[in-house]
């Protein structure tokens, strides 16, 4: 049994470190082991609670039932085709398999992470801040350098094209080319939506460590090829926040628009 | 109906509990609960309201351990039942039972809770003393015994002293692997097996989850 399976105790009763915790997540996908496993470990710890049972105030009863009725229920997850799943890939056409739903969940999860965690001010990101924000405004190394990686990502032998799992309205086409080799990424989009006034959409990388490291500010358009700046090597993901302009933010201030789960090649 | 069913292989009818010993909740409370977390997630507020009767105690006896200040625990606990209210179609009967998913995300929400207020306090003892006015073990001698506490008991004596001490740590006291590896004065690495091994031990004395 190697070093990660061993991590399924922790897991179950959530005693991983954000960064461990998102290394076996990605390992739980590709383990039906380790879920079974994690599954029957979480049905023994639920046993723990007997010991400790106390009932809540009333208030939070009544509390809880006057709020529920203000919300609805989610829908189930679906084995969507195309035209049940807005959120899905469009441009496409392809079925969206219900594991891309899974991680965009742990997505949302990490971001909210991030955030929360935001106030300590870890800086563990390799976010190159030589220029400060200023410089994201108004992408900046020539035309030509640009164009000419996007075209190296756009040809790279091994890219690999994601499409979305998004929240933005139906039409919305976003898709990332990613080279894991080149450690870069170009995000190509149709059909966006202006972002809501005085705001814009920002770029990000998920780290390995599951930190969400900018990655530039999306020019204003419905259709754009850009290029994400700062260096991707290892990244899990990509995501699409919407930020206050000129400048955007620092860390993500809310859970991504649109996400893109990147596979190691 | 005219379609063909096969005959029942001589089995004993179901419908009596199943196997396992006595105990006051899991056999037939458990199909009921999944039962009223599938009707919720149709957005039937009765079915929660009888979820919720059935399930707040043990969820907020859990949350309060891990959380400790009464105030933050109920707060947390209003957010888990809206949470287990929106997220009701989510939960996946192939993969375990109604109490464990209510329980997994109560649990999660608490520890989250404790660990963003510590990131944000830092160590400051003040904090600590202030927060913890419930004595570890009274919490645990004051609850109420019911029949599967007992058990629960009693299948805990099958750990080792340090499996049980790591599982408790992490499981109540919110506490990441290689922070109780600290606290017990354990090897780097080695925390992780004992929570394992010590949730596997618990696990198979309560014959649950396969």
């Amino acid at each position: 049994m190697n070093d990660i399976h061993a991590l399924s105790g922790a897991y179950a009763v959530d005693a991983l470190s954000d960064e461990e915790r998102a290394g076996f997540e990605e390992h739980l996908e590709a383990c039906p082991t380790c879920r079974e496993e994690v599954d029957s470990l979480r049905e023994a710890a639920a046993l723990l609670p007997t010991t400790t049972e106390t009932a809540p105030s009333p208030a939070v009863r009544a509390a809880v039932l006057a709020s529920i009725a203000q919300v609805r229920p989610l829908p189930p997850l679906v084995a969507h085709g195309p035209e049940n799943d807005a959120e899905a890939s469009r441009s496409t056409g392809t079925v969206v398999p219900l594991r891309r739903h899974r991680f965009r969940t742990a997505l949302v999860a990490a971001a909210a992470a991030v955030i929360v965690a935001g106030g300590v001010g870890v800086g563990i990101s390799q976010l190159d801040d030589t220029d400060g924000t200023s410089q994201q405004a108004d992408p900046e190394p020539t035309q030509d350098e640009t164009e000419d990686e996007v075209q190296q990502v756009l040809t790279a032998s091994d890219v690999q094209i994601v499409d979305a799992s998004t929240t933005l309205p139906e039409g919305t086409e976003a898709s990332v080319h990613w080279s894991p080799s080149l450690g870069k990424a170009v995000l190509v989009t149709d059909g966006m939506p202006a972002a809501p006034h005085g705001h814009l959409y920002e770029l990000w990388y998920q780290n390995s460590a599951g930190d969400m490291v900018r990655a530039g500010l999306m020019p204003e358009g419905e259709s754009n090829t850009v290029l994400l700046e700062g260096d991707g090597s290892g990244a899990k993901a990509v995501g699409i926040t919407v930020e206050p302009a000129p400048h955007g933010s620092e860390e993500p201030s809310m859970p991504p628009v649109a996400f893109f789960a990147l596979e190691d090649a | 109906m005219t379609t063909l069913r096969s005959v029942p292989s001589g089995d004993p009818p179901e419908g009596t509990g199943g196997r396992g010993p006595a105990a006051d909740l899991p056999d037939e409370v458990g199909p009921r609960l999944a039962e009223l977390l599938h009707r919720s997630s149709l957005g039937d507020e009765q079915a929660f309201v009888e979820l919720y009767d059935a399930t707040s105690a043990r969820l907020h006896g859990l949350v309060l351990r891990v959380v400790r200040n009464p105030a933050q625990a109920e707060e947390v606990t209003q957010e888990v039942f809206l949470e287990v209210w929106r997220m009701a179609s989510r939960f996946d009967p192939a993969r375990g039972s109604a109490l464990s998913w209510l329980m997994t995300i109560g649990h999660r929400k608490a520890v989250d809770r404790v660990r963003s207020a510590e990131a944000s306090t830092r160590r400051d003892t003040s904090y600590h003393q202030q927060t913890q006015p419930v004595d570890h073990d009274a919490t645990a001698d004051a609850a109420h015994t019911s029949l599967e506490a007992q058990r629960v008991r009693t299948a805990l004596q099958a750990l080792t002293p340090v499996q049980h001490e790591a599982v408790k740590l992490a499981y109540f006291g919110g506490y990441t692997h290689a922070e109780v590896a600290t606290m017990l004065d354990l090897p780097v690495g080695t925390a992780k097996t004992r929570i394992r091994d010590g949730l596997i031990r618990l696990r198979d004395a309560m014959g649950v989850g396969q």
